[in-house]
């Protein structure tokens, strides 16, 4: 009996090896330097309607398949995408006018027209659309009207002059930043006849949308997507800028297999976590870049003892943020030297980075920090104190806020602080209600306009949690949005901000996040940025 | 039986009512919105997208219209996946991680009852250690820690499988080996000690008596009656495969239903949140009654005492 089991083992095994041997596949891909580029993401993209896109794979599939009438090239600079030329301003500063190329056509054919621009906004605006990135298109005419249902969607501010030509009339007047750089440069046009057809369900897969971008979205059934191409479109008006003929796509969720992949040569590009990084500082095929995120530590204006001035000072003073970015977080990501982030906007005279330009704002001084603290402990008539500090609870922001915990409690006696830390959507919900005492949180720009995060302090923000109110601080933000400057003397009312902003000291900038993947030694020209987040593969080419 | 089956259903029913409303009440008690984009939107645009989604509503009133819509067939459309139904993301998600969980349920069970056998048969003895050990190591090792070293060493390294990606047959190979680990122990740890009682039993002995081989004494007399109590572990192995599978189908990027879970939880996407729920409910009642029924054909006694109790 025992030879019988025996022998049936050995079949058994026999066959197993037998379907291993079968399903092998060799790494026929570690050295891949032509053909089809592959390459992983980390989520599922949701939609092909850029008037539903809030999330990044959403956007990265949109920014290989559509342009706007202007776009951020590979060094992260505005220019022009669709549009002949710089727009034409009238009414005050009120009124755009773009005009098309000549000879635009969408993948199926259709030409581009003026009347898909207007399509696209008013889709944006309609509220069956339910869109969630209404702040991308609220400052035109008429808007909130059209948004709530009360007034059709033809009486948007936007209207199409000829076929050539796209008019823009916003409620107010605009700096010229904003609608370069935040309305132009996001929106994306839709093929109205498509539209028109698939109604609510357009760009819920790719052959539910057509393409006027580099590249045509091939094989995506939808959200629950796995696999799908990016085909390059003959149709492009700049297709022979585009190198690379198909780009396939895997959603790839686990960071060991996108990395086993990668050093497999079955993709070519995939993105790395911090961990990765850590350990792999000098592997030449991993690039990393800042985004345009910034992190801060935010006090309750509403709490006792952390709407004291002085106790915001003591805090102001108290990191070595460097620190924080090179031992603590090893990812990439630099100490904040103010508020507005390291590559987010450049002086329009002489092209240099803001926050270069504001100087080293954010310094650690504990001297300084032990005075306020001082100060503070007398103001509250308190020795000893207890502050709750709320952050997300994943690793990377549980170690920055247990690296605040120690600093804070090791430079302040008497001080002790205590970390909740919750998932994101929790942790916002936290924020809106203010119940936070310290809050560790981000945010991340679309726009390469230091206003958008000075503005993070502005009164009547919604996102203000601190609460802090100062008419010094809002006039000069109001007074360089209205319009009425020049680009240099709107960078100048930027930069007062700035510093009142620092004065206040209503948060503590900490540091600019980064992002970090693995690009492969053959491959050349994919390039990420504060605000090319996901590399636009137009510009990638086999390296010869 | 006929009775006995429809009062299960009866029962399926009213269990999956309860527990969608108690999941619905549950569900909105989550802090958080559901939008994705609160940071970004003023107070004004949160409350139009609101208002399209029925959220302005008060809590009764849209656990009303949601059991409404389900009673027709309609489970809703996913906040996060703005124009997709549940119903489709779901149908789209439920084929690959039922595929792994059938293939790694059937490899574990027919593996368990061989080396359940071998076990039993050479008790005592070195094949019988080795099958313990197996057995030991299949429950103690995370299902996750086997994926990763599968797919390190025989996809990476060996290039023998796919390292991930979900196309064909041979990618679903190392995913069905990683989750057929804890099915493979349970049923051979079950086997081993109920043939090792059988074959302690009288009719064995009768079996032997009358010189049958060892091979037909084992396969139509032991084997049938050690399996019995094991069938009852295949349905709730079957479920916590396809609930469970979810880190095994990350690691393998298997486009599977667990991560969808997760994410519409983390996302407060209710529809999904509830579609997703029901579907796993179902899914449990009716692996649970099929079970039973399976139990009852194999074994007539136990039908029998259920045609003496209805």
């Amino acid at each position: 009996m025992n030879l019988k089991m025996n022998k049936k083992v050995v079949t058994l095994a026999t066959v197993a090896l037998a379907a291993m041997s079968l399903a092998a596949c060799g790494n026929s891909g570690k050295n891949k330097a032509s053909g089809d580029l592959n390459v992983t993401l980390k989520a599922n993209p949701v939609t092909l309607d850029p008037s539903k896109t809030i999330e990044t794979p959403s956007s990265s599939m949109q920014v290989q398949s559509f342009e706007g009438l202007l776009k951020f090239d590979k060094n992260n600079k505005v220019v022009l995408g669709e549009a002949a030329s710089e727009p034409k301003v009238t009414n005050d500063g009120k009124t755009w006018t773009f005009t098309l190329k000549k000879g635009l056509k969408w993948s199926n054919g259709d030409p581009v027209t003026a009347q898909d621009y207007v399509a696209s906004m008013r889709h944006w605006a309609d509220p069956k659309t339910k869109s969630q990135a209404a702040d991308k298109v609220s400052n035109l005419q008429n808007y909130d009207a059209v948004s709530k249902g009360q007034a059709p969607t033809s009486e948007l501010g936007v209207k199409a002059l000829g076929k050539n030509k796209v008019e823009f009339d916003f409620a107010k007047k605009q700096p010229t930043a904003n609608v370069r750089n935040n309305f132009a440069a996001n929106l994306k046009p839709v093929d109205h006849k498509v539209l028109a057809k698939e109604g609510n369900k357009y760009g819920s897969s790719s052959n539910k949308a057509v393409y006027n971008g580099p590249y045509k979205v091939v094989n995506w059934t939808g959200g629950s997507d796995d696999n799908w191409s990016y085909v390059k479109n003959d149709n492009y008006w700049n297709k022979k800028g585009v190198h690379m003929n198909k780009v396939n796509v895997q959603v790839t969720k686990d960071n060991n297999t996108a990395q086993n992949l990668f050093k497999s040569g079955k993709v070519q590009e995939t993105s790395v976590t911090a961990d990765y990084v850590k350990g792999n500082k000098n592997n030449k095929e991993l690039h990393t870049a800042l985004m345009a995120t910034q992190y801060y530590l935010y006090f309750n204006g509403k709490n006792e003892l952390t709407k004291n001035e002085n106790f915001r000072q003591a805090v102001n003073y108290a990191f070595d943020n460097d620190q924080l970015a090179k031992k603590v977080l090893q990812d990439g990501s630099v100490g904040a030297t103010g508020w507005v982030p390291k590559g987010d906007m450049k002086d329009p005279k002489t092209g240099k980075d803001f926050a270069t330009d504001a100087g080293h704002l954010q310094k650690q001084n504990k001297q300084k920090a032990q005075q306020y603290w001082k100060a503070a402990q007398k103001d509250l008539g308190k020795k000893q104190m207890t502050l709750n500090l709320l952050a997300d609870n994943t690793d990377d922001q549980k170690a920055v806020a247990e690296y605040l915990q120690s600093t804070l409690q090791k430079q302040f006696k008497g001080l002790k602080v205590e970390v909740t830390t919750l998932p994101h959507a929790q942790h916002v919900s936290r924020d809106f209600a203010g119940k936070f005492e310290l809050n560790l949180t981000d945010w991340n720009s679309s726009v390469p306009d230091a206003s958008d995060f000075l503005s993070l302090l502005k009164t009547g923000n919604k996102v203000n949690f601190t609460n802090n109110t100062d008419q010094k601080l809002d006039d000069l933000l109001n007074k360089a949005n209205d319009g009425s400057q020049f680009a240099s003397e709107r960078y100048d009312l930027l930069q007062q901000a700035n510093k009142q902003v620092h004065a206040n000291a209503d948060g503590v900038p900490l540091y600019t996040a980064a992002q970090a993947h693995l690009v492969s030694k053959h491959v050349t020209g994919l390039n990420y940025g504060p605000f090319n987040i996901t590399a636009q593969y137009q510009y990638a080419q086999w390296k010869k | 039986m006929k009775k006995y089956i429809l009062k299960r259903l009866l029962m399926m029913v009213l269990t999956l009512f309860i527990v969608a409303t108690l999941t619905f009440f549950l569900m909105k008690m989550i802090p958080g919105s559901p939008l994705g984009n609160t940071m970004k939107l003023t107070k004004a645009q949160q409350l139009a997208v609101e208002k399209q989604y029925g959220l302005n509503k008060p809590v009764w009133q849209q656990y009303l219209a949601y059991m409404g819509g389900v009673l027709h067939g309609n489970f809703g459309m996913s906040y996060q996946y703005n124009s997709t139904s549940v119903a489709s993301l779901i149908g789209h998600r439920v084929g690959p991680s039922v595929l792994i969980s059938f293939q790694a349920l059937v490899l574990g069970v027919v593996v368990g009852i061989v080396l359940g056998c071998v076990g039993a048969l050479n008790k005592g003895t070195w094949a019988d250690a080795a099958s313990s050990t197996l057995a030991v190591i299949g429950i103690s090792f995370p299902s996750f820690i086997l994926a990763i070293l599968l797919q390190y060493y025989l996809g990476f390294k060996l290039g023998w499988f796919p390292v991930a990606n979900w196309n064909g047959f041979p990618s679903t190979i190392l995913p069905t080996v990683a989750l057929s680990a804890v099915p493979m122990a349970q049923v051979s740890r079950f086997v081993r000690t109920e043939m090792v009682e059988v074959l302690n039993s009288d009719y064995i002995l009768l079996a032997k008596a009358k010189g049958l081989s060892v091979a037909q004494v084992v396969f139509h007399h032991a084997l049938k009656n050690s399996i019995i109590p094991a069938l009852t572990l295949i349905g709730p192995l079957a479920v916590t495969l396809i609930t469970g599978s979810m880190v095994v189908e990350n690691i393998f990027s298997v486009p599977g239903i667990g991560e969808l879970f997760i994410n519409s939880v983390l996302s407060n996407d209710y529809p999904v949140i509830m579609g997703l729920t029901m579907f796993y409910c179902l899914l449990l009642c009716g692996i649970l009654l099929l079970t039973d029924v399976v139990y009852g054909l194999v074994d007539p006694r136990i039908l029998s005492k259920e045609k003496g109790e209805h």
